[in-house]
């Protein structure tokens, strides 16, 4: 069984939070996610941790997009991709789309 | 409309440099550390309301004639200690887990203790401004002495222990500095010209809730921006209003962190869930579909869904309720408070969802008439934007350039 983690990050964690239970939603729906172990994480920005960050990718909330260099600052003794979510697709909670976008990170870092 | 267009040209011209600036801002150490230290102390100010809601109750209904005691007790000793406990998160949070930080942190607490207790002579003050100040200082000092120590290690024992003999002349020198400064100062001049610093004034109410909503309205999350320098002010304000209801006296201060949480930001930053329910009402499917995902979240006062959903930021039909109109609410609110006609949010309840959260802030069933009044108002205030902005609201459409990816959703 492959794994996969998601760790999504906003000033409090709240906001968030409401979108990582529909992405699991969609993930469980998923047949062909059926044999992978998905986690995402809900977390406010400032508990980033490089040194036991345990995801693949971090997304930040776009109310904190203006805080990408810095936390890509803070990871970079262990990167990880950090990327802004879609505002449209935040504010809409379309959580397929931000899925999609998490494992096109993921994918993306794997093959380089 | 002429106004409008101007503040929209103006909003796209300053958001790139806004934006540049939050990033820094909140980038900075004492900025971080602040939200950090509050964000540790707010499970202890939690404690305390409990208990001081306890107390309420059992003055209304209940015949525990310990209560009162035990619970006043309990309170102004935690009250007491309060900023003697933010002074070691606040340091501790700057000094990151160094190694030095134990050491670093009892000293500042006994440099805050020297200044705070000359200060306390003339006064209340602010003590998280002040805890603020002596903690910059004395880690600032501390960051100073020990610039470029990586280079002189490793060092031999002889050269440690003159080191740590310069260390104690340095916190000896450091703090008996203060004490000697604090009784030259003068401290009632400082006191009089800081008294008018506790931001619980109509004035500060509008500035607040503006520069919140003008940072939302660029996509930046005005309140965590903003909350590590308000926290400063409506912090002390709820430990003051805490120590009253305490003492039996009534609490006067108006801009607590429950004001602003739950009445300022009724239902989401920008009284966002009157639009939540103008969408539902919204004849345009994608409205009414984004009112129905958006309710929950504005429960418990999450309004980012409808701020990049509608959406709000950047949008000019609802810039100008959502940058004046929702301060002037703000003021309006605490006018209400200030005139007594809804008991004052003294307690503290984080996070708890509405309508409870409004009410047991307040322990007044008004609170919720104040709520009702306050989202009908700005429900009439949103309206006319909010039609004119569904009629040119493009659709929502799901691009779907993920063909890349072997999925099934």
């Amino acid at each position: 069984m492959t794994s996969i983690a998601i760790g999504l990050a906003c000033n409090l964690g709240a906001s968030t939070s409401i979108l990582v239970g529909k992405m699991k939603q969609i993930v469980a729906g998923s047949q062909k996610l059926a044999t992978t172990d998905v986690r995402i994480d809900a977390f406010s920005a400032s508990c980033i941790d490089p040194e036991h960050n345990p995801y693949q990718v971090i997304m930040l909330a776009p109310q904190i997009a203006h805080r990408e260099a810095e936390i890509k600052q803070k990871l970079a003794t262990h990167p990880v991709p950090v990327t802004v979510i879609n505002a449209t697709d935040f504010g809409t909670m379309n959580a397929a789309n931000i899925l999609k976008t998490a494992l096109r990170e993921i994918k993306a870092a794997e093959a380089k | 409309m002429r106004v409008t267009t101007r503040l929209q040209e103006i909003a796209i011209r300053i958001q790139p440099r806004l934006l540049s600036f939050a990033g820094r801002l909140e980038a900075n150490p004492i900025v971080s550390g602040l939200k950090q230290a509050f964000s540790e102390l707010n499970l202890l100010l939690l404690g305390l309301s409990a208990i001081l809601m306890l107390r309420t109750f059992n003055q209304w209904w209940g015949h525990f004639s310990g209560l009162a005691t035990v619970s006043t007790q309990a309170a102004t000793t935690i009250l007491s200690v309060m900023s003697l406990l933010f002074v070691v998160l606040l340091t501790q949070a700057l000094m990151n887990s160094r190694p030095d930080g134990g050491a670093i942190t009892v000293v500042n607490v006994a440099a805050y203790a020297i200044v705070n207790a000359r200060l306390q002579q003339v006064g209340s003050g602010n003590p998280f401004i002040l805890a603020c100040v002596m903690t910059a200082v004395t880690v600032g000092l501390w960051a100073l002495l020990t610039w470029g120590q990586k280079k002189l290690a490793p060092i031999d024992s002889q050269l440690a222990a003159l080191r740590h003999f310069l260390a104690v002349c340095v916190v000896a020198g450091y703090l008996l500095g203060l004490a000697w400064m604090m009784q030259r100062i003068p401290v009632i001049g400082m006191q009089t010209a800081l008294g008018w610093l506790t931001m619980d004034h109509p004035f500060w109410v509008f500035v607040l809730v503006f520069v919140e909503m003008g940072l939302w309205y660029i996509g930046i999350n005005g309140y965590g921006v903003l909350a590590p320098v308000v926290f400063l002010f409506a912090y002390r304000n709820l430990t003051v209003d805490l120590g009253a209801i305490a003492s039996n006296r009534a609490p006067q201060a108006i801009l607590t962190p429950n004001f602003w949480d739950y009445f300022l930001s009724f239902s989401g930053a920008g009284l966002v869930g009157a639009l939540v329910i103008l969408c539902l009402v919204n004849p345009n499917p994608d409205l009414k579909r984004l009112g129905r995902s958006s309710f929950s979240s504005i429960l418990f006062s999450v309004s980012e869904p409808i701020l990049y959903g509608l959406p709000i930021t950047m949008n000019p039909y609802l810039l100008v309720p959502f940058l004046f109109g929702t301060p002037l609410l703000g003021v309006a609110q605490w006018f209400v408070f200030k005139l007594g006609w809804v008991a004052l949010p003294a307690f503290h309840v984080a996070d708890l969802p509405l309508p409870f959260s409004v009410l047991l802030s307040t322990l007044d069933w008004r609170s919720l008439v104040l709520a009702a009044v306050t989202i009908a108002v700005a429900t009439a205030m949103y309206a006319p934007g909010l039609i004119r902005w569904s009629k040119v609201r493009p659709a929502d459409t799901s691009d779907d350039d993920f063909t890349d990816l072997d999925v099934d959703f």
